[in-house]
């Protein structure tokens, strides 16, 4: 496209939680998880409104991972808030956020990346992360729950990719492909 | 009707602002929206545990000051501004009254300065309300002391020794404000009523015509 995009916006899973311009220390990730569930919950939904807002001049490109997906999953399963009738609860905030995605970029792609159960645990022990949230005996469950998100999500335009095989590579050309009839320069990509 | 209420601490801005919601509801009905969260640590609607509070101020300025981008970002959205009341209390003006003074972030020509982010926010103000007032709250340096010392608030952001250069800074940023709908109250020696009547004379002909109608209609609904 002869373009280039400027940030990737991949801060919505906590603790990782500002990526601008700066990753957290292990010190504010720590700081940030010793937070009540009503902060957590207070912060991520203004997290989710800002990077969901109306498109900044000169960006015609946004990239954006996990997002309302993802807080949905994981604020009501690892970190106690959201629940259905709670103070935020987070299936009226994702049908608002996404109200909101196709009213400013109704072009909008949603990406769902995906992997085997048994590749996803093998990864997590194999390479795993600084305060990743995923606990390995769940992964089948929240497998489950992002197949939900994205069947259940509004957005149009969606494409699913599963990477338990394949290489980025491929991946990309597949992706591109199939990408080549829907998209307009934004991804919403949820994934593990 | 769409305010912004700014002030340093104990000038007693909270104190009038439930005035003018308990006046507004009575003169216009509904429901206002008052969001006075922005002072940190109290950064929510309901009264923050003291453990909730010390949490929020053990996070680094780095976090801090993304976390009060958000939550300022967040209040200035269209659903906020398709209510026809919409009172917010602090705002930028406190971010950029205390935030480098207090918190470590914001400085000077630095990322996140807060000085640009005033200016950015207030022209996202009118651009989503340009009917909105600015009500300033002051109260002189020794009243602010002795209201300080006789009702202190649970970690209070300003010092003592910092109450007069910290006025002069919401002073100036008053003067800098954009927003052309705008008015100063003192409050160093007027009582509430007082202080409240004092915003009735001067929001009148700063009223936006929605809200005139609303006044009259709400008057004759309640002949």
């Amino acid at each position: 496209m002869s373009t280039r995009v400027r940030l990737i916006h991949e801060h919505f899973k906590i603790p990782h939680t500002v990526g601008h311009p700066a990753e957290l220390t292990e010190e504010e990730q720590r700081q940030f998880l010793a937070l009540s569930p009503s902060i957590k919950e207070t912060v991520q939904r203004h997290n989710l409104y800002y990077h969901s807002s109306d498109p900044r001049p000169n960006t015609p490109d946004r990239f954006v991972i996990g997002l309302h997906i993802e807080d949905a999953i994981y604020g009501t399963f690892y970190f106690g808030y959201g629940g259905p009738g709670e103070e935020g609860d987070r299936r009226a905030i994702s049908e608002d956020i996404e109200q909101r995605i196709m009213t400013f970029a109704p072009e909008t792609v949603l990406v769902l990346v995906k992997a085997s159960a048994e590749v996803i645990a093998e990864r997590l022990r194999r390479e795993p992360r600084s305060n990743g949230v995923l606990k390995e005996k769940d992964i089948a469950y929240i497998l489950g729950r992002f197949e939900e998100g994205y069947a259940n999500s509004s957005l149009r335009r969606k494409i699913e990719l599963d990477t338990s095989s394949s290489t980025a590579a491929r991946r990309w050309t597949s992706s591109s492909r199939r990408a080549s009839h829907t998209l307009r320069n934004k991804i919403v990509s949820a994934c593990l | 009707m769409r305010l912004v209420l700014a002030g340093c601490e104990y000038a007693d801005t909270t104190t009038l602002v439930n005035a003018i919601v308990k006046w507004g509801e009575s003169a216009m009905g509904g429901t206002f929206g008052l969001h006075d969260h922005f002072k940190i640590p109290h950064l929510s609607h309901e009264k923050l545990t003291l453990d909730e509070q010390a949490g929020i101020l053990a996070l680094s300025p780095n976090v801090l000051k993304m976390f009060q981008l958000y939550h300022v970002d967040y209040h200035l959205s269209e659903s906020f501004y398709s209510d026809p009341h919409h009172i917010i209390i602090g705002l930028h003006f406190d971010e950029a009254g205390y935030a480098p003074r207090y918190f470590g972030y914001g400085m000077k020509d630095v990322y996140g300065d807060r000085g640009r982010f005033y200016l950015a926010v207030e022209h996202r103000i009118l651009k989503m309300a340009p009917d909105t007032v600015l009500v300033q709250v002051k109260a002189n340096p020794d009243v602010i002391a002795r209201r300080m010392k006789t009702d202190p608030y649970e970690n209070q952001v300003v010092r003592e020794e910092d109450i007069e250069p910290v006025l002069a800074g919401f002073e100036e940023l008053y003067e800098r404000s954009v927003i052309p709908r705008k008015m100063a109250l003192d409050t160093s020696t007027a009582t509430v009523e007082e202080t409240l009547a004092e915003f009735l004379t001067e929001i009148k002909p700063r009223l936006s015509e929605t809200d005139r109608l609303r006044m009259l209609t709400h008057r004759q609904l309640q002949r």
